[in-house]
């Protein structure tokens, strides 16, 4: 009952027509940033960040909000139509996503994008609701043990990637953990392996792995084929869950990935992508092209598009040493640190809970 | 490269980095397992680096003589664009704070549209005069963007 009334008073303050209006500025806003290639939400919201400073912190968060999934859809856009991604996230919706431009269905690409992130993002969004008075708790306790824990996590999330042989996918993995290693030891304060370049005290970005995904996406151009009934969303077994039922967000858990701070969206969409079938693959299938892994990679997972439940729980929890899951949050939450507010996180969310409880 | 096959290759090239890894990392002080020190990680990651390389090189022998053989690496590979694209990007970065936004815009934009997805010189040239300037009145002369500045003030 308490959610419901929390529910209703959320929606109450969010239909308010000037929140409103300052949701879809937002949202305009940030697809237009968004469309723009290689501009991602870290980066449209760390531009945009100034413009919310003369409104109050409920309608400058809604307009955040707005700015984020927008420059995300945006994101989807570019790689659909024109093969770069905008941001991280937006690199496994290359892969689908081109190649059914390319056979001239980018409308249907682009529709499914925006169906599919609503409907994985609305049930993120209410899975998100329904546990996250628990869910808080557990966030402040999150400690070495359970980071490391996450790291293991995410190397095995490279058994779902992996198409050749296994030792190629390890080994990659093993190079990522060295140059996640590269720049300055938060431990020790000393610098490894950065060559006296200021650049790689910051460890290697985002940016080189894009650009191999870049390549990578290009290699996957060859062989892949898009059939009728893959874009009909329809099974061509009779019995058998049809491309976009194998990837909906509650059969590949996916509306969950997003959740344990540290995860990134590549950890979400990658699972989610995965064809699914009872040997593991369709035997003579490539996915490229393949609505379902569109939907299931790019936007079961949820978090591209109009809504964003596994980003949303993102924003949700930081841990109790205030790190972040994504690097979008941390811009977000920025203003309102400043002045001491706590805003996010599980102690904004026992902070709120105790200011309804004395009112 | 008549003699060995891809993996074989790439597992020797692997192999290599991961012990120039590993050795390297040693330099740095590996520490203790309860107190790590600087060259630990990179020393497991180089180390992995080595076993998994060192596992590919031997599925590589054993496939071979099985009658696996070198295969073109560029065959079906669409590697120009990114390339290209790799390098205009590097050289707006360059460009960026020495020229100013806008040039460096108009110049990185008119560089893509006639290069990697070539258009005709009138489209190149509105197109990337129009979109560089719709970008910077968007951002620096409406959202108040802070943009680097070339000799000219824009």
């Amino acid at each position: 009952m308490e959610l419901f009334h929390s529910v209703m008073l959320g929606f109450g303050v969010a239909f308010q027509p000037v929140n409103l209006f300052f949701c879809f500025f937002g949202v305009l806003i940030g697809t237009l940033v968004g469309v723009l290639p290689g501009l991602g939400p870290t980066a449209a919201i760390s531009l945009l960040l100034p413009t919310t400073f003369h409104v109050s912190p409920v309608s400058a968060i809604i307009m955040l909000a707005g700015i984020y999934y927008g420059a995300m859809y945006g994101g989807s856009t570019t790689s659909i139509l024109v093969n770069i991604p905008g941001e991280a996230a937006s690199v496994v919706t290359t892969l689908d996503g081109y190649q059914m431009a390319r056979k001239g269905m980018a409308g249907p690409a682009l529709g499914i994008a925006a169906f599919g992130s609503f409907i994985a993002g609305t049930f993120s969004i209410v899975c998100l609701m329904l546990i996250a008075p628990p869910l808080s708790a557990v966030a402040l306790e999150f400690g070495p043990p359970e980071y490391f824990t996450l790291m293991i996590l995410g190397l095995t999330i490279l058994t779902f990637l992996a198409s050749g042989p296994m030792w190629k996918a390890l080994l990659m993995a093993a190079f990522g953990l060295f140059l996640g290693s590269m720049g300055l030891d938060i431990i020790t304060g000393s610098t490894r392996f950065t060559f006296g370049v200021m650049e790689l005290l910051i460890r290697a970005n985002y940016s080189l792995h894009i650009f191999f995904f870049m390549i990578s996406s290009e290699h996957e151009h060859q062989g892949c084929t898009v059939s009728s009934a893959d874009c009909s969303g329809r099974s061509s077994e009779k019995g058998a869950p049809s491309d976009c039922q194998r990837h909906d967000p509650g059969r590949n858990g996916t509306a969950f990935w997003g959740q344990p701070p540290g995860g990134q969206q590549m950890a979400q969409e990658i699972p989610g992508r995965r064809k699914k079938s009872p040997s593991g693959r369709t035997p003579g299938e490539t996915q490229a092209g393949v609505v379902g892994a569109l939907a299931g990679g790019s936007n079961c997972a949820g978090d591209r598009g109009s809504l964003s439940g596994p980003n949303e729980a993102s924003f949700f929890l930081v841990d109790a040493r205030g790190r972040w899951g994504l690097d979008c949050p941390a811009v977000w939450d920025w203003p309102f640190g400043v002045d001491g507010r706590e805003v996010f996180g599980p102690m904004g969310f026992h902070a709120a809970k105790a200011g309804a409880s004395s009112v | 490269m008549g003699h060995i096959n891809n993996d074989q290759a790439s597992g020797a090239i692997w192999l290599l980095i991961g012990l120039t890894i590993t050795i390297a990392s040693l330099g740095y002080g590996l520490g203790t397992l309860d107190s790590p020190q600087t060259g630990f990680m990179p020393f497991l990651a180089g180390s992995a680096i080595t076993f998994f390389s060192c596992i590919g090189f031997i599925q590589a022998t054993i496939l071979q003589k099985r009658g696996v053989v070198w295969k073109s690496i560029l065959k079906g590979f669409h590697w120009e664009k990114p390339l290209i694209v790799l390098g205009a990007l590097f050289a707006f970065i360059y460009l960026l704070p020495r020229l100013g936004f806008l040039i460096s815009t108009v110049l990185f934009l008119g560089f893509l549209f006639r290069v990697v997805k070539p258009l005709g010189w009138g489209i190149v040239i509105c197109g990337s005069i129009i979109l560089a300037l719709g970008a910077y009145g968007i951002f620096e002369v409406w959202l108040k963007a802070q943009f680097p500045e070339g000799p000219w003030g824009f």
